[in-house]
């Protein structure tokens, strides 16, 4: 098959939300695609919703219906929200083909009549899409497996000469075709779409998987699917996956304390999570980034599953934000869906949707975590990614809130999803009870690629806005609130007393030594006293020897004279 | 309604639009059961033979969606008979010819 090459092969842009993403970049031009599905899976839908599209780029196709009339199917896509079908005309034509129920059958019949008909009124437009609705209809009547097989050529062959692309629908009850008639339809197709309505832990879902598409590179898993007013949505993964590098250009989070530990804001094009209990002011953190990015003059959309928007506006503008203008302006759009009414898939592509419509630079959706209240736990995750992926895409910078309790030192066990890993940035917000009062706290959990604080901060509400406060630390213990002052108060006294301690203790020594100083003069003076008396007693002896002396020279005196007379 | 006894038909009175695809088989056999039911009368019965891709736009206007197709167009009403026409009580009833044909 020389048909390996991606550049031989043209793409006809489905028109479909994220069917492009999953198909390789759309219809094969030429080509047929075979969609497979049971009853109710939307394959008219989508095929319907194709041709409708190409109509309103201008290009012309035609609708070969086998099963529903022409005028039954007008009734049914007029409730959708696309532009009616077009009249017929050059733009569009529905050509009727199905058996009238008295015609008589003898013998075998092929499809040429089908084909010689359609090519009447393809001379007649410019159609290159052409929408077979229910082709096994027709088929069935043949009872011949060999025979259909071989009409089933034969329209191949039809399609392939007149270069059409082609939209083949058939139906298929779990994953085996209605009969097995029908098996090798696959063989003829270049591409083949299977589409499931399944039962998922109570709720609905859809998904639609390319089952094969020739030379292309296509997702080949199945991939949810949502159908609602607005049409068919698909939410694929990017098939490219976001290698965009990250731009440095840094945006306000709407507090000032928050964007200076966060050197300098939330990333442009990043995705933020904010997370925390009941009350603790996520939704508030959430608006105030909305509030910020109006104020840049930014096109903003915020989703709320809890509140309505009134409630919103009403909650905000006692902490000073004023949403009612940007609302009324159209800088802002809120809407606030009830989530019980559709599964997670379908709320993604409601976003998906409001994306494409307003193309805003910044997206909130809180809390996102109310994804799981109408889905499983897992499908709400993948829901949630495919969010994140998204906003990625489409350069949105995207702060989802989530419901979070957090037990004991348990925050990393209890966010177990990756959608903690994925977010660029995570705040958690938190409750501290200490001393019979509550204080909120805020701490950056993680912040990818700039540098932040790991400290928590104390998050307050006043009536002009949200601050935060630097902490206290004591003994290794953050503390808030009035125990903050309490501590604080006890800290200052604690720095007085062993101030006036220190003073006693100069005093006490000071005292020491004037004591020691004065005993040292006192001691001094004893000695100069008992010096002074040890030569009193030196001259007294000297005096009592020169007087002993004395009398002896005088004794001896009067010897020498008795003597001499 | 389908319960009613039909009175046999003059061949005569037909006017039959076949729609055939040139070349294919089915549309021989067509033809040729045609031929073999109608017997002698076949030169008295109005016979259209279409080759559908020549008469394209008659027949989207006939409504044809397979070949071979055989139309009864007189008398009312309106008799619609696909395939190869080989199961000739099928067709025998469809043309309302009961028994009414020589052969």
């Amino acid at each position: 098959m020389p048909k390996n090459d991606p550049g031989t092969l043209r793409r006809r842009p489905t028109g479909i939300l994220g069917l492009d993403d999953v198909m390789g970049g759309g219809l094969p031009e030429p080509g047929i695609v075979l969609v497979f599905g049971g009853p109710g899976t939307g394959k008219s839908v989508l095929c319907v919703q194709a041709l409708t599209a190409a109509a309103a780029r201008g290009e012309a196709g035609l609708l070969v219906t086998f099963e529903e009339s022409p005028q039954q199917l007008r009734r049914n896509f007029a409730a959708f929200e696309w532009d009616p079908l077009p009249p017929d005309g050059e733009l569009f034509q529905i050509h009727d083909a199905r058996l009238p129920s008295s015609v008589i059958q003898s013998g075998v019949f092929d499809v040429a009549g089908l084909l010689a008909t359609l090519g009447a009124r393809l001379d007649s437009s410019q159609a290159r899409l052409v929408v077979f609705d229910g082709v096994d209809m027709l088929l069935s009547h043949l009872d011949d497996p060999h025979a259909e097989w071989r009409e089933l050529l034969r329209i191949q062959e039809w399609l392939q000469q007149r270069g059409l692309t082609a939209l083949l629908t058939s139906k298929m009850y779990g994953d085996v075709p209605a009969d097995e008639r029908h098996a090798d339809l696959p063989f003829l197709a270049d591409c083949v779409v299977l589409l499931r309505h399944e039962v998922l832990s109570g709720s609905a879902h859809r998904s639609l998987q390319v089952l094969k598409y020739r030379g292309t590179h296509h997702h080949a898993s199945p991939t949810p699917m949502t159908i609602s007013r607005r049409g068919v949505a698909v939410l694929g993964p990017s098939l490219v996956l976001s290698d965009r590098p990250m731009t440095q250009e840094r945006v306000s989070s709407g507090l000032a304390d928050l964007d200076e530990m966060l050197s300098g804001g939330y990333y442009r094009g990043s995705s933020i999570l904010v997370s925390g209990a009941p009350g603790t002011a996520k939704s508030s953190l959430g608006v105030c980034f909305a509030a910020a990015a109006v104020a840049r003059g930014e096109s903003t959309v915020l989703v709320s599953f809890d509140e309505p928007v009134e409630q919103i506006v009403r909650n905000v503008a006692s902490i000073g934000i004023d949403l009612a203008t940007p609302l009324a302006d159209g800088r802002l759009h809120a809407h606030a869906y009830r989530t019980l009414a559709y599964n997670a898939n379908d709320h993604v592509a409601r976003i998906h949707e409001l994306v494409e419509l307003h193309k805003p630079s910044a997206l909130v959706v809180d809390p996102v975590s109310a994804l799981a209240r109408s889905s499983s736990r897992r499908i709400a995750d993948e829901a949630t990614l495919r969010l994140l992926d998204l906003a990625r895409r489409n350069d949105v910078t995207l702060l989802l809130t989530t419901l979070l309790e957090r037990t004991g030192d348990t925050l990393r066990e209890a966010t177990a999803t990756s959608i903690s890993t994925l977010a660029d940035t995570w705040i958690h917000l938190s409750y501290a009870v200490q001393a019979g009062e509550r204080n909120r706290g805020l701490t950056i959990v993680k912040s990818r690629g700039m540098g932040h604080s790991n400290q928590v901060r104390e998050l307050f509400l006043s009536a002009d806005g949200l601050h935060l406060q630097e902490v206290f630390t004591a003994g290794g213990e953050v503390v808030m609130g009035t125990l903050r002052w309490e501590r604080e108060e006890e800290q200052r006294d604690e720095e007085r007393r062993r101030r006036s301690e220190m003073e006693l203790e100069r005093i006490r020594t000071e005292m020491s030594i004037q004591q020691a100083r004065t005993q040292i003069e006192s001691l001094q003076h004893q000695l100069t006293l008992r010096e002074e008396e040890l030569v009193r007693i030196e001259e007294n002896r000297i005096e009592t020897v020169r007087q002993e002396e004395a009398r002896r020279r005088s004794i001896r005196g009067l010897r020498n004279v008795r003597h001499q007379s | 309604m389908n319960g009613q006894p039909q009175s046999s038909i003059d061949p005569r009175d037909l006017h039959l639009r076949l729609y055939v695809v040139a070349g294919q088989a089915n549309s021989a056999a067509a033809l040729d059961n045609l031929q073999r039911l109608l017997g002698e009368q076949w030169s008295e019965v109005e016979v259209e033979v279409l080759d559908v891709f020549e008469h394209a736009e008659t027949a989207l206007q006939d409504r044809v969606l397979v070949t071979p197709t055989l139309i009864r167009l007189r008398p009312a009403p309106v008799r619609r008979v696909i395939g190869c026409l080989a199961d000739t009580t099928a067709l025998t009833q469809a043309l309302g010819l009961g028994t009414g044909v020589r052969r």
